[in-house]
């Protein structure tokens, strides 16, 4: 390699080398930060799993809610530890994504730690347990949307927040309609907001830095 | 564009050689930002090849300013690449420099 031949001492560069090196560190930067921030796929995923949960437990009669709920949240745990397995494999973690994997991974083993033995114990109460996941999946949304300093997640975060607030005050089937709504606006739409935003990042990035060779 | 002004070498900051080859400044860029990175990732990003890339990153091992961790994973081996602290204020030193560089461009 002879890109280091007349580099040595400051005066031999100009301003547009100094410049273009600039302009080179601050896009590696970026490119390495922004490696593992794609996870709009995960709220698609979650979203369409409790749409199924719910179908289960309320209109086909194999197994019932006993079953649907546990089974559903099962099978899509580990379809997320597959997924996200192959999705980062080959890439580097960065101090961010281990903080919102941290966010992400308590809130969803304490759902699993709350909904299991409250559903088998037979003190299942519709309004309260709801209330406790939603409020639980908007500390999620609210702790990375903060953590991120990303708006758009807090928002998510509180309007799960509204979702439990209102859920202590409906009635049965209210609670199921609530729980939909909340569904379909912070999991699936927000999944759908954040895949179009990803492509469009990823299309962008594919026309992106090349390091120069010389 | 204009020379840097020659008459003030003695007053103008060095730049770490190690550091200032392009594909080498990339690489510290890119490991500053991560925990780790894996050689075929450093590759990707830089749009590098193997021996080329191999060889930067032998340099800048040498120089101290990454660390390297060779292992295998379902018998497939994997390298892993680290900045280290010695590297870190290497590439912070470095932007210093070219911000006094450009400062005294500038003026100059």
């Amino acid at each position: 390699m002879d890109e280091d031949r007349g580099t040595a001492g400051g005066n031999a560069m100009n301003e547009q080398e100094i410049g273009e090196r600039i302009a080179l560190i601050e896009s590696m930067m970026q490119a390495g930060r922004k490696t593992t921030e794609y996870w709009g796929w995960t709220f698609l995923l979650w979203g369409i799993a409790y749409l199924v949960a719910v179908a289960w437990s309320r209109f086909l009669q194999a197994g019932g809610p006993l079953l649907a709920w546990p089974v559903t949240m099962i099978f899509a745990a580990l379809l997320t530890i597959g997924i996200a397995r192959r999705r980062s494999r080959h890439k580097p973690q960065t101090e961010k994504s281990r903080g919102v994997e941290a966010i992400w991974t308590a809130m969803g083993c304490g759902i699993f730690v709350f909904a299991f033995p409250v559903a088998f114990s037979g003190h299942y109460q519709a309004q309260s347990f709801m209330a406790a996941i939603e409020v639980m999946l908007g500390i999620a949304n609210v702790g990375s949307g903060i953590f991120l300093r990303w708006p758009a997640q807090i928002v998510v975060g509180v309007l799960w927040w509204a979702a439990a607030i209102a859920s202590c005050f409906v009635s049965g089937n209210g609670v199921v309609y609530v729980f939909l709504a909340a569904t379909f606006v912070c999991m699936i739409g927000f999944g759908i907001y954040l895949m179009i935003r990803e492509s469009r990042d990823k299309a962008r990035a594919r026309g992106g830095v090349q390091v120069q060779h010389g | 564009m204009a020379k840097l002004p020659n008459q003030l070498p003695n007053q103008l900051p060095d730049l770490d050689p190690v550091v200032h080859g392009k594909m080498r400044l990339a690489l510290l860029s890119l490991l500053s930002g991560v925990d780790e990175a894996e050689f075929t990732w450093l590759r990707d990003k830089t749009g590098s090849t193997d021996g080329n890339l191999g060889a930067h990153l032998l340099k800048l091992e040498e120089a101290g300013y990454v660390s390297v961790e060779k292992k295998f994973v379902a018998r497939k081996p994997l390298t892993l690449y680290r900045m280290t602290e010695a590297g870190r204020g290497a590439l912070e030193r470095y932007i210093a420099s070219l911000k006094e560089l450009l400062g005294s461009a500038l003026a100059g």
